[in-house]
């Protein structure tokens, strides 16, 4: 009896002290990797007057006296490495406190439309993968409409604007392949879409299936109308291991249980440069896009905070950093930036295939029947 | 760190039964069971109400835009193909490890509490640990040993020059480790059980020259049917409906289970809530059934072990067994403990996640104790942690409360309501965990009281969730309790109240301690409910790990942060056992 006595007691100092070494600086990975890793800071953040990044007006003074008292509250679909590395550049250039609930879109969607109907929406702005998750916040009135400085700018490219600002494309998401870099080498390295039915893949393959979600169906629909139904049929010929979210496929990628996988760009990207030994291609046949789409709520309307993150990302600075992280820029007329070795295609690149929210309307549904009948998928 | 509400959980406002029972001709009967029955429904059959009208409204009933325009069209779901195979995977998985778990935990239980097996302190923590390794986490960790490329496991084999692969992505693996993760509450009801078994009646089987065998066989075994029937039903609907473990092992073995094809279902683009929750209809009318089953079965005889007479259970001589015995018992710590964490804690200090051998490890730089420092110093840790013990704690010692309550309304008075009180209590088992967190959604978005968005909800939450778990766990303690001895005291004119208190209550210490070990355990672990109900401000450890390991990509964190996390549950397990020392520590 004693000796458990000794035993709790020395549990629970440890808990205390665990829980009193808190305090914690709250510097994590992801503010490191904003600040310096992904991109360089901005040359110029002057504060005088306004918010004004390398020339670009973000906010007027008085916005950003507000926003500065203010918080902004993202619920977002988008990958969480991505999301993490997003807020911390925007609070390191504007020095805005953001905070972020992440979950994937179609759960994001269940619980705004719950929240909305309620009148209980917390969040500011809410960004999805899944235009058709969009379109529906749009006609439920979760967006309301408004326009960033850079709105004439965003109006000449097609569908960035939706509904006259009541809701933007931020960035759109591109989707490829790629392979574990400690186990495969050399001529083994697969550099066309072809290159994956080689016999050599069999069973050591990874795919998410199409139903998961937006970026996924619309890789599908790219892989069919680019090399139709039989190419996707040899593809699940090849046994690959079907996995449900991209997070749990690059952790098996990257420990070795398979060894190349059809992958999200920028979150694997994000993997690569926190140092697990993976590597992205880019192929020259072409690489899957889809959208990433956001809008201010009716919370966001009275949040002078949340205004200024849809500035933010939609400003030169933004766009940048989400190429930076992998994202394909969709503000137009953008220099191309780097995503660090690779260089991504530009939106309107023939190289880059977009799955439209006219696409996702008429054709989701279909896509995703073909998809698990090649892959022998129930779902 | 979020602040506590003030406001505290629904069930402890929940005005006290009055006892009917024996007293029946001076109260009313059953009257005081009504506010109670009220409590239980407005927590449970309003979110599964919601359900419900998901399952045939048009619409998802959403606030805001709740209608009742009716069909039966989503029963067109059954006819999908892969429904019934699914259905098939999670009946094999739910009896299969059942059975495994029950095994398990009734070996161990019998082993603590009735034999002189070595070490008898140490196989009663061997039985218990488990309940600090949620089964998400042991099934992550098993999918860190078991993957048939990349497991440490198959590694270790090839470095040994072993031609054999585990494969844990397998039927198999899935009810190895379900059967090991529930093993723990078959062990502490049956323990509990067994332990407070009245020796008189097995006494009497030996003096009338019976062997062991057949003592065992015609009294122990059968006294102790009410904690085996209700592990067996707990730790079934349990398993049937585990999402984590399925979604970690089966899924990539391409195996489905009716809880991922829900979840599947509710995933899809647009989400088809309307028709996982005709599914989620279904598995409650059968989970409803299986409980009316054993209850028929309970009905037909006494099985009161507990009276007022000293008593000290039997222990059997194992002979020459003891060692191999105990041996078996250290094969179960090896597979659900040992290995387990030590794979967490070699996955939260490798530098890099890919390895191909062990001798990998001695490369000077592979390995890095820091993410540990790290993970402590987090604020994200420390919220959550924070917050997941303030939950865990208030809505088990709530829920424990709710459960004694209705237990004793249902199994010691006469009320009128107490088949419904058993019955709307034992809903939540039936309903997966992924639906009525949605219902619980909907519920508390619509109340007009600002819970939402706070710990309260949380807490609430739990305590609807685990109100069957709560309501087997006293009601096995209170089916073996004497009833004569509170009955005397309100002959000798004790208020009925008071008789409670100071009698049934010590008496069942036990069995309450432990419903109370188990609610806190459970709350600790619960994941799926909460993935519906937190907000950035409520952000609890379970949620934490499982949106690092799922979304975030940051294993090397979440592995960190899971064996902190299984630490913290044994510290909090310290607590209870205090408190039922007398019988929880063989």
């Amino acid at each position: 009896m004693r000796r458990k006595l000794t035993l709790a007691a020395a549990a629970t100092a440890l808990l205390v002290a665990t829980t009193a070494c808190g305090g914690g600086s709250g510097q994590s990975p992801a503010s490191e990797a904003a600040r310096n890793e992904v991109l360089p800071m901005p040359a110029q953040i002057d504060t005088s007057n306004g918010l004004v990044i390398d020339g670009e007006k973000i906010a007027d003074k008085q916005l950003l006296e507000e926003a500065k008292k203010d918080k902004v509250v993202l619920y977002s679909g988008s990958g969480k490495e991505s999301e993490d590395l997003t807020i911390a550049r925007f609070k390191a250039e504007t020095g805005i406190d953001i905070e972020l609930t992440r979950m994937p879109t179609n759960k994001l969607s269940e619980r705004v439309l719950s929240e909305h109907g309620a009148n209980q929406l917390g969040a500011g702005v809410v960004r999805v993968t899944d235009p058709l998750v969009a379109e529906q916040f749009a006609e439920r009135g979760v967006y309301v409409p408004y326009k960033p400085p850079s709105y004439d700018e965003l109006k000449k490219g097609d569908n960035v604007v939706f509904n006259d600002g009541q809701y933007l494309t931020a960035y759109y998401s591109a989707y490829a392949f790629g392979y574990n870099s400690a186990a495969v080498q050399g001529e083994d390295v697969p550099k066309k879409w072809a290159d994956l039915l080689d016999p050599k893949w069999k069973g050591k393959l990874g795919v998410v299936h199409a139903g998961a979600g937006g970026t996924v169906t619309a890789l599908a629909a790219f892989q069919l109308d680019a090399f139709g139904e039989d190419y996707v049929s040899k593809l699940g010929a090849q046994q690959p291991r079907i996995f449900d979210t991209t997070s749990v496929q690059l952790e098996a990628l990257a420990r070795g249980e398979i060894t190349v996988a059809t992958l999200g760009f920028n979150s694997t990207y994000g993997a690569e440069v926190a140092g697990a030994p993976l590597k992205l291609v880019v192929p020259e046949d072409g690489i899957s896009g889809s959208f990433n789409l956001m809008g201010l709520t009716p919370a966001g309307e009275k949040s002078a905070a949340a205004k200024v993150f849809i500035n933010w990302t939609m400003s030169q600075a933004g766009q940048k950093f989400a190429a930076a992280q992998g994202f394909v820029p969709a503000r137009p007329g953008l220099e191309p930036t780097p995503t660090g070795e690779y260089q991504l295609p530009p939106a309107d690149s023939e190289q880059f295939h977009l799955f439209t929210p006219e696409d996702a309307a008429q054709r989701s549904a279909s896509t995703i029947q073909s998809w698990n009948q090649a892959f022998h998928f129930t779902g | 760190m979020t602040t506590v509400q003030t406001r505290p959980a629904a069930p402890q406002e929940a005005p006290l039964p009055a006892p009917s029972g024996r007293r029946r001709r001076r109260r009313p009967k059953g009257l005081g069971s009504l506010p109670l029955l009220f409590v239980v429904s407005f927590l449970i059959l309003v979110p599964a109400g919601f359900v419900l009208l998901a399952a045939f409204s048009v619409d998802i009933p959403r606030p805001g835009s709740i209608n009742f325009d009716l069909t039966l069209q989503h029963l067109a779901v059954f006819i999908e193909p892969g429904v019934l195979r699914a259905t098939v995977n999670s009946l094999i998985i739910g009896v299969s490890a059942t059975l495994l778990a029950l095994l398990i935990g009734g070996f161990l239980a019998f082993a603590t509490a009735r034999t002189n097996i070595p070490m008898r302190g140490f196989v009663f923590l061997i039985g218990l640990m488990p309940l600090f390794l949620p089964s998400y986490v042991g099934a992550l960790a098993w999918s860190q040993l078991g993957s048939p490329v990349a497991g440490l496991l198959n590694i270790g084999m090839r470095d040994l020059g072993i031609d054999f692969t585990v494969n844990i992505y397998s039927m198999f693996g899935v009810v190895l480790v379900m059967g090991m993760f529930y093993a723990p509450y078959a062990f502490l009801l049956m323990h509990s059980s067994m332990s407070l078994m009245n020796p008189d009646l097995e006494d009497a089987a030996g003096v009338h020259g019976g062997s062991t065998w057949q003592m065992l066989r015609s009294v122990t075994f059968p006294l102790a049917m009410p904690a085996i029937l209700g592990s067996a039903l707990l730790v079934f609907t349990h398993i049937f409906e585990n999402f984590p473990v399925s979604q970690v092992l089966a899924t990539p073995g391409q195996i489905d289970t009716l809880p991922t094809f829900i979840y599947r279902l509710m995933n899809a683009s647009p989400s088809r809530g309307n028709e996982a929750a005709v599914m989620a209809v279904v598995l409650v009318i059968v989970v409803l059934l299986v409980t009316l089953g054993q209850r028929r079965i309970l009905a037909r005889r006494s099985y009161t072990t507990v009276s007022g007479k000293g008593l000290k259970a039997r222990r059997i001589s194992l002979g020459r067994w003891r060692w191999p015995l105990f041996a078996i018992a250290l094969v179960y710590l090896l597979l659900a403990i040992v290995l387990p964490l030590a794979a967490l804690i070699l996955t939260a200090v490798r530098t890099s996640p890919y390895m191909q051998s062990f001798s990998d490890l001695a490369v000077p730089g592979a390995i890095d104790f820091g993410s540990f420092g790290r993970v402590l110093q987090s604020d994200l840790f420390l919220d959550s942690a924070g917050n997941s013990v303030i939950v865990a704690v208030v809505s088990a010692a709530a829920g424990t409360l709710l459960a004694f309550l209705v237990g004793y309304t249902v199994y010691r008075t006469k009320a009128k309501a107490r088949g419904a009180l058993e019955g709307v209590s034992m809903v939540p088992l039936a309903i997966p965990a992924i639906v009525l967190g949605m219902g619980l959604l909907w519920t508390w978005l619509v109340m007009p009281v600002p819970l939402y968005g706070t710990l309260a909800v949380l807490m609430i939450a739990f305590v609807a969730v685990q109100m069957p778990q709560g309501l087997r766990g006293i009601a096995s303690s209170i089916q073996s309790t004497e009833r004569d001895l509170e009955d005397n005291a309100v002959l000798h004119g004790a208020r009925r109240s008071r008789a409670v208190l100071s009698i049934t209550v010590p008496l069942m210490r036990v069995g309450i301690a432990s419903t109370f070990l188990m609610l806190l355990m459970l709350s600790m672990r619960e994941l799926t409910v909460p993935l519906f109900l937190y907000t950035s401000d409520t952000h609890i450890l379970s949620i934490t790990i499982f949106d690092q390991f799922e979304n975030g990509g940051a294993l090397q964190q979440a592995a960190a942060m899971s064996v902190i996390y299984c630490l913290i549950m044994f510290v909090l397990s310290y607590l209870p056992r205090r408190l039922g020392s007398g019988g929880m520590n063989p």
